[in-house]
C-alpha cells in the first residue's frame, strides 16, 4: 500500500505527478531524452542499465517495468536476470561489463568513483559521450527508484507487461 | 581532475550539461518548479534538504553549494555544520527532524522506508503535498550527486560561496540560460 493516504492501492508512477501536475510535463521530455535520445548506448543497453540499478536498490516496481521494457527490445529475460545476480559472468558482451561495473559502483558507493573505474569503459572503445549517457541512466534510476519506494508503491498492482505499454516517455510525443 | 579527458580542471555541473545541454532543457524547469516553486517548504529549507542529502552521500561539490545558497536564504552556518553530525542536535529546527530523518533513510536505505516512517513526518503536522516535496528533491540529489561524482567532478571550497549567492539569485533555469548564451 502507497504510504500516501490519498493514493490509490494501485498507484504508479504517473500518479505521484499529481501531487505537483508542474513538473509532470519535464520529468518525461527528460526521459525521453535520456532513454531514447540519440546514443552511444542502444535503447536495450539503456533499459538494461536501468532494470541494473533499480535491482541494486531493491525497487522491485522500476525492476519489472524496465526488465520487461528491455525484453521487449530484444534482450533475453535470462540474460537480465544473470546481470542482476553477476554481471561480471553475465552473457552479454565483454564491451558492455566496464559500463555495468562503473553503474554498479555509482549506484552503491558514489563516493568511491576513480578514474580507474573511467578508464576501464574507455578502453572498451567508449567514448566519452558513451560514458555520460549511462551515468544519466543510472542517476535518473537513483531518482526514480527512490521517488517509488519513498511513497510506498505496490510493485504488484499491476503486471510488468502493463507497466512497460504504461511508461509516457517510451511512447510518442503528444 | 575530472574522469573525463576533454573537461578543463575546473569542471562544474555546466561542463556537464554542456556536452548536450539542448537535451537538458526539462531538467533546468523540473529543477526551478521544484527548488523554487510553490511548496509547503521554503526555498531554504529545500536547499538544507539538498546540502543534507549531499553530505550523506559525501558529494562535497554539491554539499558546498547547497549550503551556500541556503545560507544566502538567511540560514544559519552552524545549522549547516551541523548537518555534517547528529541532525537531532540543537541546532537544527525541531519541524525539519522528521523531514531529515526520512530523507536519511531514503538516501542510505530506500527499500526500507515504511509507512511508519511516513507517519512520523505526517504526524508532525506536515501534509503529503511536503513530503512528496522532500522526497523529489532527496531523490533529485541521489540524482545530482551521482552526476557529480560520476564524472569526476571537483570540489573547490572557495567558488562555494560565490556560487551560492549566484544560484541564490538566478534559481536553476537561469544559469542554463546565461550558459546558453555564452556558447
Amino acid at each position: 500500500m502507497p504510504f500516501f493516504p490519498s493514493l490509490p492501492a494501485n498507484a504508479g508512477i504517473g500518479d505521484l505527478y499529481g501531487l505537483n501536475a508542474d513538473t509532470r510535463k519535464s520529468m518525461n521530455d527528460l526521459g525521453r531524452v535520456i532513454m531514447r535520445g540519440e546514443s552511444p548506448l542502444t535503447s536495450a543497453q539503456r533499459e538494461t542499465i536501468a532494470a541494473y540499478v533499480s535491482k541494486l536498490n531493491q525497487c522491485a516496481y522500476c525492476y519489472n517495468g524496465h526488465a520487461q521494457m528491455a525484453v521487449n527490445l530484444g534482450v533475453e529475460r535470462a540474460t537480465i536476470e544473470r546481470i542482476v545476480d553477476d554481471a561480471d559472468a553475465a552473457p552479454v558482451e565483454e564491451a558492455f561489463k566496464p559500463i555495468l561495473r562503473f553503474v554498479k559502483k555509482l549506484t552503491l558507493t558514489p563516493y568511491a568513483m576513480t578514474q580507474a573505474d573511467a578508464d576501464a569503459v574507455y578502453r572498451a572503445g567508449w567514448s566519452e559521450r558513451a560514458l555520460h549517457d549511462a551515468i544519466l541512466v543510472c542517476c535518473r534510476f537513483n531518482f526514480m527508484n527512490r521517488l517509488s519506494l519513498a511513497h510506498g508503491l505496490d510493485p504488484q498492482a499491476e503486471s510488468a507487461d502493463e507497466r512497460a505499454r504504461k511508461m509516457r516517455y517510451a511512447q510518442p510525443e503528444s | 581532475m575530472p574522469f573525463f579527458p576533454t573537461f578543463p580542471q575546473d569542471a562544474d555541473t555546466n561542463t556537464i550539461f554542456g556536452l548536450c545541454r539542448e537535451r537538458y532543457a526539462g531538467w533546468f524547469d523540473f529543477s526551478e518548479r521544484l527548488m523554487r516553486g510553490p511548496s509547503p517548504l521554503t526555498p531554504a529549507e529545500r536547499e538544507l534538504i539538498a546540502g543534507y542529502t549531499s553530505v550523506l552521500n559525501a558529494c562535497d561539490f554539491c554539499f558546498g553549494t547547497h549550503t551556500a545558497i541556503a545560507i544566502a536564504f538567511g540560514l544559519d552556518e552552524s545549522l549547516l555544520e551541523s548537518l555534517k553530525g547528529d541532525i537531532d542536535r540543537a541546532e537544527v529546527p525541531e519541524r525539519m527532524r522528521p523531514i531529515l530523518r526520512y530523507v536519511r533513510k531514503l538516501t542510505q536505505t530506500p527499500s526500507r522506508l515504511t509507512q511508519a516512517d511516513a507517519d512520523e513526518v505526517f504526524a508532525a503536522g506536515w501534509d503529503e503535498r511536503a513530503l512528496h516535496d522532500a522526497i523529489t528533491v532527496c531523490a533529485r540529489f541521489n540524482f545530482m550527486n551521482r552526476m557529480v561524482m560520476g564524472h569526476g567532478i571537483v570540489a573547490e571550497p572557495e567558488k562555494f560561496m560565490e556560487r551560492g549567492r549566484r544560484k541564490a539569485e538566478d534559481g536553476y533555469r537561469r544559469t542554463a540560460d546565461t550558459e546558453t548564451s555564452k556558447d
